[in-house]
């Protein structure tokens, strides 16, 4: 056997390493890519069959199905954009309270000194002992009791109530790097807690806060349980709900099915997109 | 109208995809996963990981994401623990209920069956799992500086 020499196989070593990167990368890709294409092959099919005939392309494509989302010109899609609506009001109120809330209790816990803080922190995440889909029976039973059920602010509170630990947890991470001594100096110059807190802690947590804003976004948009659950009146759905009627459809119109999908993935992708610098740098603490 | 019945849409969809649960549970996992871990090379210094040419993943990534590792995959366990939408879409809990999970049993109790305490009982049935899981992380994520 020829012993190859140290540089060769060093050079060799690092393709093979950098082939098996590329490969595993490009398998990961196409498999989490898999999804989206097939939810692109059926709506551009006029038929919507596409996928289950094998094509690899529709034979034919069109925006047929774009369009008729868009006019709302089926009866399955005569309250789009109302439901459309009620999915961006419970998307934007659930990452401002959210928002809030957690700024709130963050800055309560790491910087006013609060006695026993971690226990609340340790109490906010001892909420994921329940999945959130355990706890639905009784959330509803809640809502039910208090007036909320078929109401979008039914649906609010519950997406409050599970992205807030979470948004707690990074935005007390996120603010370890900011040093006390800014709160210190402030309050020398009598700066009240509500004054630290607006004008100091919340601008130099811009980057945190883009991060949690944007995961509560994400998850209040791409839940389906509590919105099925909670929302009964057509009126009030919203489009994750809306989504489940071609479901149950004995003539589901699949391309109608997919375009709406992707219709509805488009603004969560353009949040995130934009606010990608803010959310990797407030997730990882490196400034962007 | 029963909440979990559903059309021949869904049925001939399930057809398609009976028996890949797993797979498509771990198609959702993927993304998340590379996401979480993605954010967490970020603060691996660079000049660090350039100094260990050869084994660097082996050596540096690997050891210093190790806490993360844990941290996702407790996280993900216990999503995936009461997820409800995935197993629902795919499988619906077909053919007869064999591949129900807790979160789907749990609401076809309540709901289809009209037994909300039999519903809640099914999901409380995964205490015994989730709180170890719970603790574990609880500990992992005071004892280090987990960045998420």
């Amino acid at each position: 056997m020829i012993a190859l020499p140290f540089r060769l196989r060093y050079r060799l070593h690092r393709l093979l390493g950098a082939a098996a990167s590329a490969t595993l990368g490009v398998v990961l890709l196409i498999w989490s890519l898999i999804p989206c294409y097939n939810m692109l092959l059926i709506a551009l099919d006029p038929e919507g069959d596409t996928e289950f005939a094998g094509y690899v392309w529709p034979p034919e494509p069109s925006l047929e199905s774009f369009r008729m989302v868009w006019t709302q010109g089926y009866w399955y899609l005569e309250d789009f954009w109302n439901q459309f609506g009620n999915s961006l009001y419970v998307g934007l109120l659930t990452m401002f309270l959210t928002m809030l809330i957690s700024s709130l209790a963050s800055f309560a816990v790491g910087r006013t000194r609060l006695r026993k803080g971690r226990l609340l922190i340790n109490a906010a995440l001892l909420t994921y002992i329940l999945p959130s889909s355990f706890l639905a029976i009784p959330f509803l039973r809640l809502a039910q009791r208090y007036g909320l059920s078929d109401g979008l602010w039914a649906v609010i509170a519950a997406e409050v109530m599970f992205a807030a630990p979470v948004a707690i947890l990074i935005l007390q991470q996120y603010a370890k790097l900011i040093p006390v001594e800014l709160d210190e100096a402030a309050r020398v110059d009598g700066a009240s807690p509500w004054q630290v807190y607006v004008r100091i802690y919340l601008p130099l947590m811009a980057p945190a806060l883009a991060a949690v804003g944007t995961f509560a976004l994400l998850l209040s948009w791409s839940e389906y349980l509590y919105q099925y659950l909670l929302l009964s009146t057509k009126r009030n759905w919203t489009v994750a709900v809306a989504l489940e009627q071609f479901w149950d459809s004995d003539e589901a119109p699949w391309n109608y099915m997919m375009a709406l999908a992707i219709l509805y993935a488009l603004p969560p992708i353009a949040i995130f997109y934009s606010l990608n610098r803010y959310v990797a740098s407030g997730l990882t603490g490196v400034k962007g | 109208m029963s909440r979990t019945k559903q059309g021949p849409a869904a049925q001939r969809f399930r057809r398609r995809l009976q028996g890949s649960e797993v797979s498509w549970v771990i198609a959702f996992l993927i993304p998340y996963g590379a996401v979480f871990l993605t954010f967490a090379v970020y603060p691996i210094a660079y000049g660090i990981w350039m100094g260990r040419e050869p084994r660097r993943f082996v050596h540096i990534t690997f050891p210093l994401l190790a806490n993360i590792y844990l941290v996702c995959t407790l996280l993900s366990t216990i999503w995936m623990l009461g997820d409800y939408s995935s197993v629902h879409f795919v499988s619906g809990g077909a053919p007869a209920l064999s591949t129900d999970v807790l979160a789907t049993l749990g609401i076809r109790y309540a709901f289809d069956y009209a037994q909300p305490q039999l519903g809640v009982a099914a999901m409380l049935s995964a205490l015994p799992v989730l709180i170890p899981i719970v603790i574990l992380l609880l500990r992992k994520v005071q004892t280090t500086e987990v960045q998420l």
